[in-house]
Parts: C-alpha cells; structure tokens; sequence
C-alpha cells in the first residue's frame, strides 16, 4: 500500500507538472491577452499593467516564474533577489489579472468550500438514491417498481442538468413552492441545486448498479451461497452487493470530475457563489493567473479522488494488488 | 424408505432460442449410507439434476414440468423457500462443480465455511471458526489454520475443491450432492476424499451422489451407477452389474473408451465417436441413435423406454410381466444384443 | 475439433477450451452478425427508437423545405406567445424567408419552399420566444445542429479514439503504457479550458481564409476532446480479446496472426466501438447542451438545441415561468437521446452473443 501511494505521489508530481505545462503554453497560445479586453486601454497603461505582470518577458521566464519561487529580475535567472515571487510550488497564484486587487488564492478560499461542499452533498445523494433505486429494482427484477427506476434513470441520463434543474424549479420554486430559487447560505438553499447536480449521476449509478447486481445475481457463487441456505435478502446484502459495488466505484473517479463541470452549470443557474464562475470568466477573459489556478485546483481534486477510489476499489476487492497495478 | 426418491423429474430452460429440455423423466433413489454415481458427457445434464433437487436451478429461465422429489417424508418441489432454506446445506449439501467460480471471490475461505454453519446452528463466530477449521484439516488441507483467512484466489484449485467439500460437509448433512468434486484434485488426494466420504458413509449414513467422469472411481467407490445421455437417463443399476455388462451401447462406449485409455484418471468420456445432438432440438426416437453401432430403423423413430433390461421385448414377445421394481434398467431397443456383444468382447 | 491437431489435443482437458472451439466452428464472426441482427429486430423498443431516429434525421435534413416559420423571424408583437390547443390552422401567410447565411443545398431548399407554398405557414404550434420567434421551427432548425454536431464529433473521437487504443492494445509493452499514460494526463485536464482554448486560436480573427466556421470547428473541438474514453475501451477489448480463450484456442491451432486479427479481433472490437459510438452520440449531444449554456456554442442568430433549452432556462424567472421555452427543446432532446441510448443498449445486448452463450 505505502508503495503504491508513493508511486502515486510520483505521478501525482508528474501529471500536475504536465497539466500545468499544457495549460500554460495553451493559455498563451491563444489570441489576445487578459488587457485586451472590452475596454481599450491607453496604450502606456496597458505597456504598464503587461510590465506589471510580467507579461513582457520572455515565454521561458513567465513559465518559470509561473512554476516556482525562482530568483527572478529583469535581468534573467539568479538575479538579484529584488522579484523573488510566489509560484506554484509555493501554492502562490498570484494576484488575479482581471481583478486586480483580489489575489487567486484568496478567490478560491472564498469560492472553493462553497463549490466542494455542493459537489460532495451531490455525490452523496447521488450515491444514496442510485444504491436505493438499484437494490429495490434488483430485488424485484420485471416489477413495477423496476421498470419504473429502469424509466427514470433513463430520463435522468437524456437531459442536460441545466434543463434537469430547470423543471426542479418549476415544479418546487413555482408550481409547489417549498425551495427558494436561487442564494447559498441557508440549509434549504442547497436543496435544489445538489439535487439537480446530482440526479443525472443517481440515474447512472442506479443503471450501473442494477446492471451489476443482476450479473453478479447470476454467478456460481450466488447460487453457492443458496446452497448453503442463504436468506434472499442475505443474498442481495451480503453477498451480490460487494461485487455489484465495484463498476459504482470505479465510476465515482469520472463522476466527481462530472460534478465538478456540472457545478459550473448549476451555481449559475442558482446564484451559488462558488469556483464555478471563475472557470469560465477566466479562460474567456484571459485571466491567466486565475485560469492556472483553477486548472491547478481541478487537477488535484480529480487525480486525488481518483486515487482515493482505487485505494477504495482494493479494501472492496481482495483481488486486486496495488503494487502490482500502479 | 430411501433417502431420497426422485421421480420423473423433467426439466426445461427457456432460452433465447427456444426451449432447451434439460432433464427428461429422471428418476433414482439414494438409501442412506449410500453412493449413487451419476456419469455422462458434459452437457448431458448431470448438474442441473443435481441444482433441481434443491431448486437451485436460475428462477424465470428453468421450469420444473414435472417431478416429486421426495426427502423426509415431504416433496422438496413443493416446499416453501422458507421451508427449503431448513432443508438446504443442513439436510441436503451441494458440492458445486467449478471451483473456480463457485466461491464468492470477496470473502475469505473461512469467511463462507463459517457463514454455512452459522446459518443452520446456534453457534459463535469463534465456535464455528473451530468447526471450519476442522472441516478443512478433514478433507485434507495442510495448515488449515491460515487457509481460513486466504481468499479464493491464493488458493490452488485442488485447495478450493477441498475447501467446498469441507464447506459443504461441515453442517452435517444428510445428503451430499457431489458435482464433479475431485476433477481438480490429483490421485493421492482424491482417493483420500473418496476414503472420507466412505467414512462419513459409515459413521453418518450418509448418502452421495456422486457427478463425476471419473469411471475408476466409480467403480471402486459408488455402490450403483447412472448414465445420463442429453438429459435422460440411459441406463442405471449396481456398479459392479452395470460395468460387467452394460446393456446401452452408450454405457459401452464409454466404458470401452475408459478402457482404451488404461482407465486414466482424467479419462474423458468425449471419446464416442459423433457430437451429442444439439439440445435445443433432440431428435424425436433415442437420441444416441445418431452415433450407435447397434441403431435399427426403429431406434430414431420412438424415444425407447426406461425399462428393465430385455423386459420389453420379452414382455411384447413372451407376455411376461414387466419387473417394474427391478434396480437395473436401461434405455434402449437393442439392449439385448448390446449385452451379448459386450459380453462376447470381453 | 477437429481444426485442433492432434498432438494438441493432450492440453485441451479444460472443458472451457473445448468449448471455445465448438464455438470457434460454429459461431463464425457473419453469423454474430446476423444473429444480431435477428435479435435487435425482435425488440420493439429498438424498432421504435430505429424508426423515431430515421424520421428525425428526415425531418431536420428537410426542414428547409417545411412551411415552417422562420426560425430567425423577430416579431416583437408576439413574443412570449404560449402554446395554443388546439392547434390553430395554419392560416397565416406572412412567411418572409429571414435566415442567417444558408448553405448553397439549403438556400436552394428555401426558394424552393417559397416557389411551393409562397407566404403560407404553419400557426406558432409550439407558442413563441421573447423576440417572437416561433418555437417549433426553431427547435426543427436546431435539431440540425445537434445531430450534425453530435455526428462529427462522434467520428472525430472515433477514429482518433479506436487508432490510438487499438495501437496501445496490440503492440503492447513499452508503447502501450506510454500512449496509456499520455490518456491519463489528459483525463486531468479540464476539457473545459481546452475547449475554450481550441475554439479561440481556432476562431481568431488573423486565421484569414483558410478559416472554419464556428461549427466546423466546435464539431472537432468536441470529437477533440471526448475520444479519451474511446481509446480505454478498445484498448481493453483488444487485450481482453488476445487473451480469451477463443484467440488462444485459435494460435493453438496454428491460425496465423493477420487471420485472428481479421477473424476474431476485428469483429469483436467493430460490434463495441459500434455501441459505444451510439452511446458516444447522447453525451456529445449534451456536451453541445453544456457549451452553448455556457455561451460557447453556436452563435446566434444559428440554433441548436442546447441554445434553445439555454434560453429556456435563462428565461424562467420568478414572475412568469414561460415553461415551454425550456419544455420544447427539452422534450426533444430527452426523445432523441432516448431512441439513441434504447438503439445503443439494444445493440450491445444483441452482439454480446458469445459472452452470453450458455454452457
Ligand atoms: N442457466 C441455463 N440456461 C440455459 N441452459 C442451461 C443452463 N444451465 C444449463 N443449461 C443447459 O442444460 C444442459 C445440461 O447442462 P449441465 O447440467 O450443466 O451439464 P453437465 O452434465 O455437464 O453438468 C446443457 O445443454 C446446458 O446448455
Ligand atoms: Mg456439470
């Protein structure tokens, strides 16, 4: 296990460090830059902000001096300490580009528990009515109740969550008003929008829960634990439901990273003040601190719950050897 | 009264291509203490006789036409699933055929041996650990102790051959439903299982069936012998009789075909010239007549009965009535001549 | 069996291996096939879904020439106009073809439309927008987009997608885990960001002539950025498949490798990249959905189904609730993604043959 973490910790080094790289040669890449924007500033001013940033040096210098806390001056490397600056080694940002007096560290303080404890709360709900749904309808395969899951986790699957969210609203914010529509702070705020988040994920893990618990249902070793005298129930708890379990987990990796794209979706449509508006005003904006450190921050969270799930996904399955697979 | 009585079971799958009859009027007793020994080609239906007695068989897809399988004095098809819940791994033990896939891959060894006697006896986790281990050093496990907490897959396969025997005697049944139980064990091993079995035979008055392709143990352990060919019984009736003079052409191949290969361990029973007919759609009259030496005209027009050897025709010829009580019986028209021929060769 | 040579046969004394070579004879790849195609033809939901599909695709190549309402006609005098029931007659005849920048097939689709029914339209069945634009005939219009996106891009990550997993599958090794490991970087990348990256240098206004339209390049942007699933999975079947015992009972018979790889590998790995292909097609349809959300889809005054439904969506507020807006594009979206989803599920169910093979 240590061995396999410290593997892990060596990728975690070596894919945050390719991340970072794409992301900044491709933030550059593209046209225009965070001062061009609607606003046409006076020539002078903007040679003074781009001088301010940094902007005006060399590609090689801006990428180191993006990476770590180097020695950097107008003079190159090893200068004479007088811009000896943050850096992503430093778990520095830097300050915003499009709001100048915000820092991108303190923006996602703000922002990023907001968006965490939404995304978490999704998941989590996701996890409890999918397990639920498919438990019920594995039960009772060809039942009403089983078409009826089978119905809605297809329906969860065929709209976007915008549209998902959009019907909760009309039905419980217009027709049956009991959740608020949009604001974060109270409880009931999250109501809507962690249901909304999460839905389209309840219906894929119900399908891939049903799916599982049917095959697993039709293994040797079920029909094993029947001869030994096995209650039904026995059977669906015990022994079907931890080989059922496997595919929902190794499906959360790709899942939280879904809930982390839906949430820029969703805290729109509610007013969440969360990462999510950052997302997407800082690559149109061309906000490159702020573009870096969300891409940062998504890299982590995903490479760190997918590790999480394959240490998961071993407790669950005796089978599997970590060191062997990393 | 017998163990168990077993009358004219048929079974069916209901399949994607059609219906698929699976066990056709299968009928055998087993008295206590006793080992009934169940051969015949892969296919041919063995382990679903053996799954339909528990009604193990996949819900939906398998229907029970007909058929009474009496136990203890009640039909165990129509128990309720509570009812049959008492009776299975308790009264009556099933030893899964593949060893591969019939142990959960998810909980150890000792895990499911505990589970299966926790299930019929008031017993403490630590009490039942003991049992389990016992049960393991009995079917010979050397250092049963820590096989308890290995999962199936540190195990060889002959390790977990051994482990579901051990799993399915330690409750004390009064029955064995043995499927194929020692195909992955090698000679010392199996001869020490097969002693084990006569043992509880013994001490228990257990009764067996025994599944097996494996004719030389047959012949030294099991008291009688059934052939199964695509689902139907084609002969029955004590080992020794049925071995010295099998009276279905089948049962003479195989046995020939056991010979041929200086009774291997592994002799497989593929060796009949000819494939066994698609099971999907069986031909009308005898279904080896396809691949029989001895097939007249009449043999693929009429399914031949389940009758004392040379009863029939000495009934239709003499007017003799029919021993309908007689323990050997065979399946085939022309099961006269394959007698006097085996006997002729031999 | 009797492929197997005979000094083989001494090590086939697993009846799984028998088996695979029972199935080797009698399972030929054309009749996987076939006995697919029995199988989706015996279910009725892929024969309504199959049928649902074929007349979507009808409906929108053709809605030029439907006397529909433009999809781009502004009428403020009637905005927000609910849905009407019944239907009001299609009485109006104040059709004035407004469209943005058509095709030349398009173009000559709408005079013809305008030669046979001259100003005569259909009534605003589906009620209108906030600019008065009716509904119907723009979720018609936008169905367009939507499939035509959902299409390339599914190609796109098709063959970039099954090349690179197919090319890591079969030669294994030090090549493998390098193309693997590439896949897994970017899985950490937010697609998001190089979305809006791809379609800035690609949209940049310097690009000059050789420049795409904004759909051309959100059909590659997409295609892009969704093939790294592909690549996983047929990278898995093909090693799942050189080892099955079905290839290996193969080699043991001395088939050569082109012939595995033509017999055995191919078919199988066509039958998946196939339903993943229908099942690649709902989620690039909502990824459309998610982009123009975000105001990086298409651009207006063009439609697609993900505008309208954003649309839909901006325009609830809490005085009035205009839910058709968001209902239309909405319950067109859910059927098309139903028929494909029920279409790829029916397909994957029905070529699984030999993993379903009963012993
Ligand atoms: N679950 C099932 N569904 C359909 N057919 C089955 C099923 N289980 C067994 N069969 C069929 O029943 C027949 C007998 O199988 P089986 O009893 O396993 O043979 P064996 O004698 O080798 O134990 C075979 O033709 C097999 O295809
Ligand atoms: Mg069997």
């Amino acid at each position: 296990m240590s061995r396999f973490l410290l593997r892990r910790a060596l990728w975690f080094v070596v894919t945050t460090w390719a991340v970072i790289t794409i992301a900044f040669f491709v933030l550059r890449a593209a046209p225009g830059g965070p001062f061009s924007g609607e606003r046409k500033l006076h020539p002078s001013v903007e040679a003074a902000l781009r001088a301010q940033y940094h902007l005006d040096w060399p590609l090689w210098k801006q990428y180191l001096h993006t990476l770590g806390p180097l020695n950097l001056d107008e003079r190159g490397l090893f200068g004479d300490a007088s811009d000896v600056f943050g850096g992503l080694l430093a778990l520095d940002f830097g300050p915003s580009m499009q709001h100048r007096d915000v820092s991108v560290n303190d923006a996602l303080a703000q922002s990023l528990p907001i968006s965490i404890t939404l995304g978490s709360l999704a998941l989590g709900i996701a996890l409890v009515l999918g397990l639920g749904a498919a438990l019920l309808s594995a039960q009772f395969p060809g039942s009403r109740f089983d078409r009826l899951v089978r119905l809605a986790a297809a329906a969860g699957l065929v709209l976007p969550n915008f549209v998902i969210a959009s019907l909760l609203v009309l039905v419980f914010a217009f027709w049956i008003p009991i959740a608020p529509v949009a604001g974060w702070g109270a409880p009931r705020h999250v109501l809507l929008p962690a249901l909304a988040l999460a839905l389209p994920f309840a219906a894929y893990i119900a399908r891939l829960a049903r799916a599982g618990l049917l095959e697993t249902l039709s293994k040797d070793y079920i029909r094993t634990a029947r001869a030994k005298g096995a209650s039904e129930s026995a059977i669906l708890w015990r022994h079907a439901l931890r080989g059922a379990l496997t595919p929902v987990v190794s499906y959360l990796g790709p899942a939280a990273a879904g809930v982390l794209t839906g949430s820029l979706v969703i805290e729109r449509i509610f007013a969440i003040p969360g990462a999510g508006t950052h997302f997407v005003a800082s690559a149109l904006n061309r906000d490159y601190t702020m573009a870096m450190g969300v891409t940062v921050v998504y890299a982590v969270m995903v490479f760190g719950f997918n590790t999480a799930v394959d240490v998961a996904y071993t407790l669950l399955d005796p089978r599997l050897d970590l060191e062997r697979e990393a | 009264m017998s163990l168990i009585d077993v009358r004219h079971l048929r079974v069916r799958f209901d399949t994607e291509r059609g219906p698929l009859q699976a066990l056709e009027h299968v009928s055998f007793r087993i008295e206590r203490g006793e080992m009934l020994a169940l051969v015949g080609e892969s296919g041919s239906g063995k382990s679903v006789c053996a799954q339909a007695l528990l009604s193990l068989l996949p819900r939906g897809r398998a229907v029970v036409e007909t058929g009474e399988v009496w136990f203890e004095g009640r039909n165990l098809l129509t128990l309720s699933e509570r009812e049959l819940r008492a009776v299975r791994g308790a009264r009556i033990a099933l030893v899964p055929q593949d060893p591969g896939a019939a142990l959960h891959p998810l909980f150890t060894i000792g895990e499911q041996i505990v589970e299966a006697l926790r299930l019929h006896q008031e017993l403490s986790r630590e009490e039942a650990r003991e049992l389990a281990a016992a049960a393991l050093v009995e079917v010979g496990v050397p250092a049963a102790r820590e096989r308890l907490d290995a999962y199936p897959h540190e195990l060889s396969g002959g390790l977990r051959q051994r482990a579901l025997i051990a799993m399915a005697i330690a409750p004390r049944p009064q029955l064995l439903l043995a499927d194929e139980p020692t195909t992955a064990l090698d000679v010392t091993v199996q001869a020490q299982i097969m002693e084990l079995l006569a043992e509880l035979r013994r001490t228990r008055e257990l009764g067996v069936l025994f599944i097996t392709h494996d004719l030389g143990l047959v012949a030294n352990y099991a008291d009688r012998v059934a052939v199964m060919y695509a689902g139907a019984l084609v002969e029955s009736g004590p080992t020794r009789e049925v071995f010295r003079a099998p009276a279905h052409p089948y049962t003479l191949g195989l046995l020939a075909s056991a010979a041929s290969l200086g009774q291997r361990a592994d002799a497989r029973l593929e060796s009949i010239a000819g494939m066994p007919p698609d099971p999907l759609n069986l031909p009308p009259g005898c279904a080896f007549a396809a691949r029989c030496a001895f097939a007249q005209e009449a043999c693929a027009r009429a399914r031949p009965p389940f009758l004392p050897p040379m009863g029939l025709r000495q009934a239709l010829e003499r007017g003799v009535e029919l021993n309908l009580a007689a323990e050997r019986r065979v399946a085939c028209f022309e099961s006269e001549r394959v007698v006097s021929r085996a006997g002729a060769d031999s | 069996m009797s492929a197997v040579p005979e000094q083989r046969r001494s090590w086939f004394a697993d009846a799984d291996f028998e088996l695979a070579l029972v199935q080797l004879e009698r399972e030929r790849p054309q009749s996987l096939w076939r006995a697919a195609r029995e199988r989706l033809r015996r279910r009725a939901s892929v024969r309504w879904s199959l049928r649902f599909l074929i007349g979507l695709c009808l409906l929108s190549f053709l809605a030029p020439l439907l006397p529909l309402p433009s999809p781009a006609a502004i009428n403020l005098a009637n905005a927000t106009l609910p849905p009407q029931l019944p239907w009001p007659a299609p009485g109006a005849l104040d059709f004035e073809p407004q469209y943005w920048e058509l095709g030349p097939l398009d173009a000559q689709m709408v005079s013809l439309r305008t030669s046979l029914f001259g100003k005569w339209r259909t009534g605003h069945w589906l009620g209108t927008d906030a600019l008065g634009r009716d509904v119907l005939a723009r979720v018609v219009w936008g169905s367009r987009t939507s499939l035509l996106v959902a299409l390339c891009a599914a190609l796109t990550s098709l063959v970039i997608g099954a090349s690179w997993g197919a090319l890591a599958g079969l030669s294994g090794g030090r090549v493998d885990n390098v193309l693997m490991r590439i896949v897994d970087v970017l899985f950490a990348v937010p697609t998001i960001f190089l979305v809006i990256f791809l379609l800035s240098v690609l949209d940049a206004p310097g690009a000059g002539e050789a420049r795409l339209s904004r759909e051309q390049i959100f059909f590659l942007v997409v295609g892009a950025v969704s093939w790294l699933s592909m690549a996983r999975v047929v990278r898995g079947q093909v090693l799942e498949l050189e080892r099955s015992a079905f290839v290996e009972a193969a080699r043991a018979a001395g088939a050569s490798t082109p012939w595995i790889l033509t017999r055995h590998i191919l078919p199988n790995v066509l039958g998946l990249v196939v339903v993943n292909l229908t099942l690649t097609l709902p989620s690039v349809i909502l990824y459309e959905a998610f982009l123009s959300f975000l105001g990086l889809g298409v651009e207006p005054p063009r439609v697609s189904w993900g505008l309208l439904a954003a649309e839909g969506a901006e325009a609830l507020n809490p005085l009035e609730s205009y839910a058709w807006l968001v209902l239309a594009p909405g319950c067109a979206m859910a059927a098309t993604l139903l028929a494909l989803s029920t279409l790829g599920d029916g397909l994957r169910d029905a070529l699984s043959v030999t993993e379903r093979h009963e012993r």
